[in-house]
């Protein structure tokens, strides 16, 4: 392996998926960064009779649609070999892909083989045996800090990275399949990566109600009783916090998207820094509730008030966000309550094309 | 490198939060040093200690079950931790409150 540690830019604080998604969208977007930053949202399937875990989506818009007919898809086989040519083939006709790798694999990820994630590695070029990679993102994780990645891996290491250390949890699947905000198939193979195909009609549009709990209000509560209540399990929750960490991450980056709007009163800015701040005490509040918990002093209320936090503090944005053309608050969702209970409908249920 | 400022020995609860802080911090940054020489307004992630914010997050649960203490439940609601002091002053009214 050879390369270097990159510059962090706007988009490597987005999320494990989100950050080489934002730059390989730079390719088809005007303006890859803002269109996330302006479609950020939280979504929660709550989880149905069935299924381990909830169902994240993260962006109100189809992020898989490259717009003029053309889509991006997973692709999956357990051949090496086709793998590389595939990849080659698709970094051929269009400049770039982007490949499942998984942390756990990753020369230049801390992370340890039984803390492996997937995430999005970007491919931009390829040299005889030698592939150029970009990983944007940069983060602190539990196992240490990710620095962003410029460099060339050879065959050998491209597969290795692209080979999960152990099968993908649950919630692994459930990532991978919503990476793009709507459930899209993800097929079985030991390899995988996006490819672009012709599509005769727009995405769909990334789902709501019902099933889905889409209101910020119905999203919360659901959060604090999947961590506060008398069902709350703080095994399975560590299994999801990663996931309240990126909508954090991505919250985050949509303020400070608009943060950086020319012309912006200095107490706006306060406000929407105030906003970042308090999404950033979210994974810490939750991990520390559920690391309580595992031994055996639980603190809910530490939960409801980092919750009560948050509210307070986006509270005064949310006019800010839709004056600029940010994703408005979306109105409760019809069903109340009752939705939250309800199991997942068919836009929840995973496809039959997903891996088992 | 100053040493330990006066002010925080506030009793016998205060010097010995004081002393349980400054260990883990030295522990969390992997240092060998004495603890005792560390500055009260030292930072927490600056040119001597390197405590992330994952690495806080594993200190105050160790803190908790040294000191037999419970942390306020709005340590996460807009507080700013930032020096060894800040975090000293959060465990010692933890610890005057009493475990819950």
């Amino acid at each position: 392996m050879t390369g270097s540690a990159g510059t962090r830019t706007p988009v490597g604080e987005l999320s494990c998926y989100t950050a080489n998604l934002a730059r390989y969208l730079g390719g088809y977007l005007p303006d890859a960064p803002g269109h996330l930053a302006r479609t950020v949202r939280l979504a929660v399937r709550p989880a149905g009779p069935g299924q381990e875990c909830p169902g994240f989506s993260h962006h109100a818009v189809a992020l898989c649609d490259l717009g003029a007919g053309r889509h991006l898809a997973y692709r999956g086989t357990d051949d090496p070999d086709g793998f590389r040519t595939r990849l080659g083939d698709e970094i051929a006709g269009y400049g770039a892909a982007l490949v499942v790798t998984h942390t756990g694999a990753m020369p230049w990820s801390p992370a340890r083989p039984e803390q492996s994630a997937p995430h999005f590695t970007l491919v931009t070029d390829r040299q005889g045996d030698r592939w150029r990679v970009v990983d944007t993102f940069g983060a602190l994780l539990p196992a240490g800090p990710q620095e962003p990645y410029d460099g060339w891996l050879t065959d050998g290491q491209l597969v290795d990275c692209a080979t999960a250390p152990g099968p993908l949890r649950p919630e692994h699947r459930s990532r991978l399949a919503l990476a793009f905000g709507l459930p899209v198939p993800v097929p079985a193979g030991r390899y995988r990566w996006l490819a672009v195909v012709a599509a005769d009609r727009p995405a769909a549009p990334p789902p709501g109600p019902p099933g889905w709990l889409t209101g910020t209000a119905e999203v919360r509560h659901h959060l604090r009783d999947l961590w506060t209540g008398p069902a709350a399990d703080p095994a399975h929750l560590a299994r999801i916090v990663d996931d309240l960490w990126a909508a954090a991450r991505h919250h985050a980056f949509r303020y400070t998207h608009l943060m950086r709007r020319p012309g912006l009163a200095d107490r706006d800015r306060e406000r929407l820094a105030a906003a970042v701040r308090a999404w950033q005490d979210v994974p810490m509040a939750l991990r520390f509730a559920v690391d309580s918990a595992l031994r055996g002093r639980p603190r809910p209320a530490v939960v409801h008030t980092t919750f009560a936090q948050l509210d307070r503090a986006e509270e005064p944005v949310t006019g800010l966000l839709a004056t600029h053309g940010y994703l408005p608050e979306p109105a409760p969702d019809p069903g109340g309550p009752a939705a939250a209970a309800a199991p997942a409908g068919p836009a929840g249920t995973p496809s039959s094309e997903e891996e088992q | 490198m100053s040493t330990v400022q006066p002010e925080a020995a506030t009793g016998a609860t205060g010097d010995r939060v004081l002393a349980a802080v400054k260990r883990v911090v030295v522990r969390e940054s992997r240092l060998s040093l004495d603890p005792a020489t560390v500055p009260d307004d030292e930072p927490l992630d600056g040119r001597l200690l390197r405590v992330t914010s994952l690495g806080l997050l594993g200190m105050l649960i160790r803190l908790e079950d040294d000191l037999d203490a419970t942390l306020p439940d709005d340590i996460f609601a807009g507080r700013e931790i930032h020096t060894v002091a800040d975090l000293a002053d959060l465990v010692r009214a933890a610890t005057q409150a009493g475990p819950s």
